[in-house]
């Protein structure tokens, strides 16, 4: 077994989120290669589950930037949040890749992501926690905090079955 | 070009203190591990290549623990290693990459992970160096600091050329 590409979607047009649902039943490891392009102010990317909007969400984040590392904790959030605190202008770019894990039903989600986006620029690191102990996932879905994503933002999902 | 293919998997079916990958190994020069670890114990995930648990590695650690975001330099150890969390049934989610292009260069290690501690969740990266100028890399072992990988552990170790 080793990862296999579930599908890549890549925008012709804005859209204000990017869902993957199909193709991803019997993988229990998936990773998410990302290229953002903002189509006006943004202030974070958000990625959710299964379409699971509860507070289910917790996650430690870790972002430098110029000379400043700072670490933040967050708990019973309602989705992960990548890039947030700096607002992305128009056409700026964030790029991230996730390493999601989640091997039965029974067993909390999990998740590593690294990236950063060109306002500033920072680089920006992420272990998060998906709080659900009853469903594999089915769906994952990215989100803009605010606005759209533009034409030419690309997002490739794999999958691993280990 | 290929890309990375598959070495070996494993998945534990009872608890065990090392995982150790040393077949067919040296048919490549990079490698990445995916980790899914499952502990009773507290534990961190330590790792050695070529059995050489002389002082031989170099990393740097950065870890975050809430508002903390601290690191850690070891620029003589017999390993890598991370923080170990404070809390036992952990679980934590981990990806390794080692390069080595020749048996003369030195390997290069990077890691990303993220863990649950009895604080929440925890996020730690890591880079380093072995320095080994004489070998390629001919196994991989993950071992536990202290007790055993639960059953249930799952590791995938992939190469390429």
């Amino acid at each position: 077994m080793t990862w296999k590409g579930i599908e890549q979607i890549t925008l012709g047009s804005t859209a204000s989120s990017i869902t993957f649902n199909t193709g991803l039943s019997g993988y229990k490891f998936f990773r998410l290669t990302a290229f953002i392009v903002n189509d006006a102010n943004v202030k974070a990317v958000y990625v959710t589950f299964n379409g699971d909007s509860g507070s289910n969400y917790s996650q430690q984040r870790v972002e430098a930037a110029s000379t400043t590392v700072s670490g933040a904790r967050s708990t019973g959030t309602t989705r992960l949040s990548l890039a947030g605190g700096t607002n992305l202008a128009a056409n700026q770019f964030a790029s991230f890749i996730a390493l999601i894990a989640k091997p039965s039903a029974s067993v909390k989600g999990q998740a590593v992501l690294q990236g950063g986006h060109n306002a500033s620029p920072i680089v920006e690191l992420l272990g998060g926690e998906w709080n659900d102990t009853s469903e594999v996932i089915d769906e994952i879905a990215l989100s803009p905090s605010n606005n759209n994503f533009a034409a030419g933002t690309s997002v490739m999902l794999e999958g691993l079955s280990l | 070009m290929d890309g990375f293919v598959l070495i070996n998997s494993t998945i534990l079916g009872s608890a065990a203190a090392s995982i150790v990958f040393n077949t067919g190994l040296t048919d490549y020069t990079k490698f990445r591990l995916t980790l899914y670890v499952i502990t009773s114990n507290v534990l961190a995930v330590q790792s050695r290549l070529n059995g050489d648990s002389g002082n031989n590695y170099v990393r740097q650690r950065l870890n975050a623990n809430g508002s903390t975001a601290s690191t850690v330099g070891a620029p003589s150890s017999s390993m890598f290693t991370g923080r170990a969390p404070v809390t036992i049934n952990a679980t934590l989610l981990q990806t390794i990459e080692i390069s080595k292009p020749l048996a003369t260069t030195p390997a290069r290690y990077t890691s990303s992970k993220a863990y649950i501690s009895s604080e929440g969740v925890e996020y730690e990266s890591q880079a380093g160096e072995w320095n080994n100028t004489a070998d390629l890399i001919s196994s991989i072992t993950l071992f536990a600091s202290s007790g055993n990988f639960a059953a249930g552990t799952r590791v995938l170790l992939e190469g390429a050329t």
